[in-house]
């Protein structure tokens, strides 16, 4: 991207007892983190825009603003509810940075209403949070943090608690709108996200924190393909099975059923109960319980035979059946089976230590 | 039976006040002149309390709220304190500090000829003593809820913490400031003890309209009565105002969308 726009986001965090990372993004990238609950998302995220006590530095277009006030970060906020201030206007809510910078208030409230009219909510400006929806306020969160021009835009979540329909609009809006301020400002953003479409439709990369620790980085492409976490995986809607060394990933789809064990080379199989089945259209998705401890399968290789020795884990797995074959089996919730998978459709992915 | 019994001991007192007032001489007996002082003194001491209280107990309230020093749990609990102090120990408090041979007291007197016990002044500081921690704690509350959420998202957008504090934190708070200048105001209607013990009750200076019904009382019941029954109308002025104040208006919104 522009390259007058300088260095982009180097930062190396770390909120001691949350999360340690290394978060790297070229000036006009969206860089999405995922993870799950406790990783350190929101930790990351307040670290970055300083209102999280944090070492070491952040790096913004090549200065380092982690010693100075938040103030002066250049950093756009958009928490997980929007976080508008509620006693103000619409209106008055995206003027606040513009004033508080000094801007005066004719000015700021002019700049103020052409955001809100980008965003799509210009005849909402007179409305206080309390009268707008969920959408609508997201909108009016965004167009506050996007008017200051910052480095830096954070959004945590910016479609959770929103209805599909509308979570999908603003979704394809924001894309827009991210694209532009970064071709005009070379903001980065760092998008903080529970949903793989947000990962792979809005993201130029994808960063895996877990633990505290970054376990995955690449595009949303690579880290689709290959889940270094269970939690990823069962994101992009992938099988996870979880070893002490690796994680496997497969498709719903590449599972086979039978009643019997089934035999044939390089095929990794499981005794399974069945716990229950929805049909989709023309595929009838099965919910199973599996032990863990009959991962190894025939020609499975040498990595999985520690398992022998540790405790079997329940795990559930996803299996795909067109209606047809689910008759046949007559399959019902609590039936036994067998569920198997060729070893040329797993993915596995060694852990990071 | 217990509950009834219960309803009755906080209801029997107050029908009672009302049914025996001398409603037939109601008039005259609060016609004097003591009674127009008494009121006066206790509205004017009362007033100043709460404007004491927004002046100083907001900034408490706020670094209770949002500083995170060393000590401030100690602080907060000596704040407390006066709330469960019998008033006529926070009189001899105030005696034994602001007296005029008191650690602070003696000295304020040699350097500037200030005295404030047996002082209309002397009274507004009983006052405060006793409906700061009211006012404080009320604020506290609504501070906190105001949310350092919106202190994070201020700051970032550019905000310095003053530009913060006056237009994102105070009129979040502004609820819970109105409620604490109602609990403090009638804290301090109604503080005897510690005002009595510490400023006396003469009659156009210290006297307040509980003083005066003391005083009353000791003379002529019905004339306390009659006095009680004002301070009653006040009271339960209070609680109907109270009422629509106490739930927060803006909350309130929120859950009516949720």
């Amino acid at each position: 991207m522009s390259t007058a726009s300088g260095d982009g986001l180097h930062a190396r965090v770390r909120v001691p007892g949350r999360v340690e990372a290394d978060v790297r993004a070229a000036p006009g990238e969206v860089l999405a983190v995922v993870g799950p609950n406790g990783a350190g998302k929101s930790s990351l995220v307040g670290a970055l825009a300083g209102t999280v006590p944090a070492l070491g530095p952040v790096r913004l277009r090549g200065r380092d603003v982690s010693a100075g006030p938040v103030q002066e970060r250049r950093v756009g906020l958009v928490p997980q509810d929007g976080g508008l201030f509620e006693h103000l206007t619409a209106l008055e809510n995206v003027a606040f940075g513009l004033r508080a910078r000094g801007v005066r208030r004719g000015p700021a409230r002019e700049a103020a209403a052409a955001w809100l009219e980008r965003l799509g909510v210009g005849a909402l400006a007179g409305r206080r949070p309390g009268d707008l929806s969920g959408g609508q306020a997201r909108r009016v969160a965004v167009a506050r943090a996007l008017v200051t021009e910052p480095d830096l835009l954070l959004l945590d979540e910016p479609f959770a608690g929103l209805d599909v329909g509308v979570a999908a609009t603003l979704r394809a809006e924001l894309g827009q709108h991210l694209a532009a301020t970064a071709a005009a400002h070379g903001t980065v953003t760092l998008l903080v996200t529970h949903d793989a479409v947000d990962a792979l439709t809005l993201a130029d990369r994808v960063l895996v924190l877990e633990g505290g620790r970054v376990a995955q980085e690449g595009t949303p492409a690579d880290v689709a393909a290959r889940p270094a976490t269970a939690h990823v995986g069962r994101l992009v809607g992938l099988n996870v099975l979880t070893d002490a060394d690796a994680v496997r990933t497969f498709p719903p789809s590449a599972v086979t059923v039978d009643l019997t064990e089934p035999h044939g080379s390089a095929r990794l199989r499981w005794p399974a109960r069945l716990l229950g089945l929805t049909r989709t259209g023309d595929v009838v998705r099965l919910l199973a319980e599996v032990q863990s401890g009959h991962l190894e399968g025939a020609g499975s290789g040498g990595e999985g035979r520690g398992n022998g020795s540790t405790a079997p884990v329940v795990q559930t797995l996803l299996a795909d059946v067109t209606p047809a074959s689910a008759e046949r089996l007559d399959l019902r919730p609590g039936s036994e089976m067998w569920l198997s998978v060729k070893e040329t459709a797993v993915t596995t992915a060694t852990m990071r230590p | 039976m217990p509950a009834a019994l219960a309803a009755l001991l906080l209801v029997v007192p107050v029908v009672a006040l009302v049914v025996a007032a001398p409603w037939g001489t109601l008039a005259e007996r609060l016609a004097s002149q003591a009674v127009g002082e008494a009121l006066v003194i206790s509205l004017g001491t009362s007033l100043a309390t709460v404007l004491v209280c927004l002046l100083l107990g907001t900034p408490l309230a706020w670094v209770l709220a949002r500083l995170d020093l060393p000590g401030l749990g100690l602080l907060r609990a000596l704040v407390a304190v006066p709330l469960v102090l019998p008033p006529v120990v926070a009189g001899v408090a105030l005696v034994t500090a602001f007296g005029r041979t008191g650690v602070v007291g003696a000295p304020l007197r040699e350097a500037f000829g200030l005295t404030l016990p047996y002082t209309t002044a002397g009274v507004v500081l009983a006052h405060v003593f006793c409906a700061m921690p009211f006012y404080v704690l009320s604020v506290e509350g609504a501070l906190r809820s105001a949310g350092e959420r919106c202190d994070a998202v201020a700051a970032t957008l550019g905000a310095s913490r003053w530009y913060a504090f006056r237009r994102v934190v105070l009129p979040l708070a502004v609820p819970g400031v109105l409620a604490g200048c109602v609990l403090a105001w009638a804290r301090s209607l109604g503080e005897f003890g510690a005002t009595i013990t510490f400023a006396g009750n003469f009659p156009g200076t210290t006297q307040t309209m509980p003083s005066l019904v003391y005083t009353a009382l000791q003379a002529d019941a019905d004339d306390a009565r009659a006095l009680a029954l004002v301070l009653l109308a006040v009271s339960l002025a209070v609680l109907a105002g109270l009422r629509h104040r106490w739930l927060d208006p803006l909350r309130g919104r929120r859950r009516e969308r949720a």
